[in-house]
């Protein structure tokens, strides 16, 4: 009987020490139940549940596909609400940095994106183009590892040039000393570029504007001019002070609520 | 004349398009027109008897603020004023914030004979424009002698006569001061922070989630007479304010000790405050102005900065739908009406959100394809209730059907936090089914016709979207980075230094094998060689090969230690050429006794163990004393 009563007790310690995780509804159920809302075109039901995946901290490109779609449909059944297109695009965008090359997310980002351009046409204003800096650019020709892997391969290649090098003349010798400098100079420019692309990394990340449009501010939030942000436009978002975002758009850079942009997860 | 004409009108086009590039960008913008509002303390009022005269004008937040105030009273009226305090109001509709300002002005009026009178509207200036208001009616009626209010007292809300003692004259002899304290309580401070008046702020919480409710409370403690002339709100910029009292500053005042003094003690405000984000938020301070009766001099004091830390509600466990802020306890009720339709009629929804807290100002409503819900027109009822703010809010929706048959129209579902429970809850009405009859092609058409023509049709680049995704496919991370922080670096480095280090290494090698090289051929190796054979050949007892092994022995270390080579010196000027390279005398006899010894040892046939064995002795202690000499 005593052993009974043990077992009963550590049964029950067990039950009230389980993780609450445990009990709670698992992400691919919540996707389930969302995804099948979608199904049935109630997109409000819908954005509920795979908002509650993202505040989770749950993250796959096809959970970021269907949120985007979601509130995609919503604007398209006229129950949109503001900054919906915003954030069709920032979840299509998501999707996109989580599995790269997917065409469907390419095709609805691309489809937000214009209808976007197309309602600022039709209130008279400009389809407004923030391009990259050169260094965005040359920086975002491959990914971090792929200037990585560069750096190291130059590393690895002016090794062998040195040891080629010290072979007696000859052909060997001859490669070795084109090698050398070809190498040294490679590494000299993908080390810093390997350090760019680690520091954007590191200190940046993704976002989407989820407004209609806001205006950057300075630090003291006195507005710097210039253009709007457009819905739905690609930021670089930095820092965060309090409840505003350091973010970048093409070269200028500037402040916005936080609640104006959706960084993107990777 | 015509060359003058262009000259005058190019410059008159590009001073207009100066002007308009200068401009500033509010010049330009479309700002809702300002909310104003006109009211009488009191609609009835006797000759001689102030009343005041209130405006409230609020504006968007961002727009330019009222200014300039004026109230022309008509002939027979005397005008005090105006007094003009700030305003900030935020209203908060799915999880955003929107905010309003503006001005509440007050002027005091009294009226010099009886009579009905329509006072003209107040008006201001806003954004280069003159707005006025509208007219109040106020009758005033024959003096009849009852004590009232007098003209020129301050200017607060509530009215006149919404102070007493202490803010509108001298302690009578009945002085509150001299009843006692009546309060024991959370009025009581050990220390007052000044000896006549001071403004404390109380919050009946440090931390709350976003949504809610804090209740601050602002008390004004005094031991002198003032005469209350301005007060500024506290700004309360990062939260929603409700008022918990209705005319702030009439409620009765107490007595309570502060630093052992007696103080009168009144309530000048309760607000009831909600979090609208996270972080240590501040409320900002109230500030009251008076002026002390019969003296010139301007007290002004201000109440505590308060701090809230706000955080938001636990993510675990938190339900789909769930708006921050949605912070209370609540309960929703709806009513569809009617049940039956045609396709592409509408149908009225009546959803009612009542309860304690900060009742939402927007609700998710089960939207779907076929099935549009027009904006609410929203109704509310909210007023505090003891210590917290209840009531109600309804959200009046048309949903129009575009579906046919039993279309089920869903739920409404309003998850909220529960602070006094700590856990989320889900307030849920049922909406039902409607049967819908189907509409007739030609309707079906013409409403399809009227829809396109009123600019409906599908957004044309949203028309085609794919397909959601029922289940989740395949999914790899991306693998990150190749290495981390200083290992990148060290990797980079790596081939290279591997490199370094392989070629120093060979070469220091080989260095140490030319040294050990060099080192073999040297006059001492040779000694130390040419001793270890004199020693095995003393072990075997063969005196002529002892002799001959101590002799190399000597020789080499004569030379390593003076650079003479010895074998081709005779033993008699043997020490004096050691003599000549700077070695003792005593070392040049040394080896020569040393080097006859070893004459003699080889042609020795008695030569014993023991007579070897001292030979050798002695030429090691030749060479070790030799080796000293050339370090030395």
């Amino acid at each position: 009987v005593t052993s009974r009563a043990a077992a009963g007790i550590a049964l029950a310690v067990c039950f009230a020490l389980a993780p609450a995780e445990a009990r709670a509804e698992a992400p691919e159920e919540t996707f389930a139940a969302a995804a099948a809302a979608l199904g049935r075109g109630e997109f409000n039901a819908a954005i509920a549940g795979l908002e509650a995946l993202s505040d989770r901290g749950f993250t796959h490109p096809d959970a970021s596909f269907d949120r985007g779609l979601a509130y995609a449909m919503r604007v398209r059944n006229h129950a949109e609400e503001p900054g919906d297109l915003g954030r069709a695009a920032a979840a299509f965008a998501e999707a996109l940095a989580l599995r790269p090359g997917d065409r469907e997310a390419e095709a609805a980002l691309d489809a937000v994106r214009g209808e976007v351009t197309r309602r600022r046409a039709r209130k008279g204003k400009e389809a407004i183009d923030a391009r990259p800096t050169m260094d965005r650019v040359v920086v975002g020709l491959l990914s971090e590892r792929g200037w990585a892997l560069a750096a190291l391969a130059a590393s690895v290649l002016a090794s062998i040039g040195l040891v080629l090098r010290r072979r007696p003349a000859g052909a060997a010798h001859v490669a070795g000393s084109v090698l050398v400098p070809t190498a040294a100079v490679a590494l000299t420019i993908l080390a810093p570029l390997t350090y760019a692309a680690r520091s954007l990394r590191l200190t940046t990340q993704a976002g989407v504007v989820v407004v209609p449009e806001v205006f950057l501010t300075d630090e003291a939030g006195v507005a710097l001019g210039g253009d709007p942000l457009p819905e739905a436009a690609s930021v670089e978002v930095g820092e965060r002070q309090g409840a505003r975002y350091r973010v970048r758009w093409g070269a200028t850079e500037g402040w916005v609520p936080v609640g104006s942009v959706r960084v993107v997860g990777r | 004349v015509s060359a003058a004409r262009a000259t005058r009108a190019w410059f008159a086009l590009a001073v207009f398009a100066l002007l308009l590039v200068g401009a500033p960008r509010w010049a330009f913008a479309q700002w809702q027109q300002p909310r104003v509002t006109v009211s009488l303390s009191q609609p009835e009022a006797e000759v001689g008897e102030a009343f005041t005269v209130e405006l409230v004008a609020m504006v968007e937040q961002g727009a330019p603020m009222p200014e300039k105030p004026s109230l022309r009273a008509p002939a027979g009226f005397n005008v005090d004023g105006p007094r003009v305090t700030t305003q900030q109001q935020m209203s908060w509709v799915n999880g955003r914030v929107t905010g309003t300002q503006g001005l509440r002005v007050t002027w005091m009026v009294t009226g010099q004979k009886p009579g009905r009178f329509t006072i003209p509207a107040p008006s201001f200036d806003w954004n280069r424009t003159h707005v006025s208001s509208s007219t109040v009616t106020v009758v005033i009626l024959p003096a009849s002698g009852r004590p009232r209010q007098p003209a020129g007292s301050s200017l607060l809300p509530g009215g006149p006569g919404a102070f007493g003692w202490p803010f509108n004259g001298a302690p009578s002899a009945s002085d509150p001061l001299d009843t006692g304290v009546n309060d024991t309580g959370s009025l009581a401070l050990d220390e007052a922070p000044d000896p006549q008046v001071f403004l404390r702020a109380v919050a009946d919480k440090k931390a709350a989630v976003v949504g809610e409710q804090v209740t601050v409370s602002f008390y004004l403690y005094q031991r002198v007479s003032l005469d209350l002339s301005e007060r500024k709100e506290a700004p309360l910029a990062d939260f929603v304010r409700a008022p918990m009292l209705k005319n702030p500053g009439t409620e009765a005042p107490v007595t309570a000790l502060a630093g052992g003094e007696r103080y009168l003690v009144r309530v000048m405000d309760r607000v009831a405050i909600f979090p609208v984000k996270t972080g240590d938020l501040h409320t900002g301070q109230m500030t009251l102005r008076f002026g002390r009766r019969g003296r010139n001099a301007r007290l002004e004091r201000q109440s505590e900065d308060l701090v809230i830390r706000v955080v938001e509600p636990p993510k675990e466990g938190r339900p789909a739908g769930y708006q921050i802020g949605d912070v209370g306890r609540f309960r929703v009720e709806a009513q569809v009406a009617p049940r039956k339709i045609e396709q592409g009629g509408t149908v009225a929804v009546t959803v009612r959100v009542s309860g304690e807290g900060n009742l939402p100002q927007a609700i998710q409503v089960p939207a779907r394809t076929g099935i549009e819900w027009l904006d609410p027109e929203k109704r509310e009822s909210i007023e505090p209730n003891g210590d917290v703010i209840q009531g109600y809010r309804t959200f009046g929706y048309a949903v129009r059907v575009e579906e046919s048959g039993s279309v089920d129209l869903g739920a409404i579902e309003l998850p909220f936090w529960n602070p006094a429970a700590k856990r989320y809850e889900v307030a849920r009405a049922p909406l039902g089914a409607l049967d819908v009859t189907p509409m007739s092609t030609p309707k079906l058409a013409a409403a399809a016709a009227a829809a396109q023509a009123a600019g409906e049709a599908p957004e044309e680049a949203l028309a085609r979207l794919p397909a959601a995704r029922a289940a989740l496919g395949a999914y790899e991370p991306s693998p990150g980075a190749l290495v981390e922080g200083p290992w990148l670096w060290l990797l980079l480095a790596a081939p290279p230094a591997a490199f370094g280090l392989v070629t120093g290494g060979a070469r220091a090698g080989r260095l140490v094998r030319e040294r050990r090289r060099a080192r073999k051929g040297s006059a001492p190796e040779l000694a130390a060689e040419a001793l270890r054979e004199a020693e095995r050949a003393a072990a075997a007892g063969d005196a002529k090969a002892v002799a001959a092994a101590a002799t190399r022995a000597v020789h080499h270390a004569i030379e390593g230690a003076s650079g003479v080579r010895a074998r081709g010196v005779l033993l008699a000027e043997l020490p004096g050429e050691m003599a000549a390279r700077g070695l003792p005398d005593e070392l040049g006899k040394r080896a020569r006794e040393a080097l006859e010894a070893c004459e003699a040892m080889r042609f020795d046939p008695d030569a014993t163990p023991g007579k070897l064995g001292d030979l050798v002795e002695a030429a090691a202690g030749l060479v070790r004393a030799l080796g000293r000499a050339k370090a030395s």
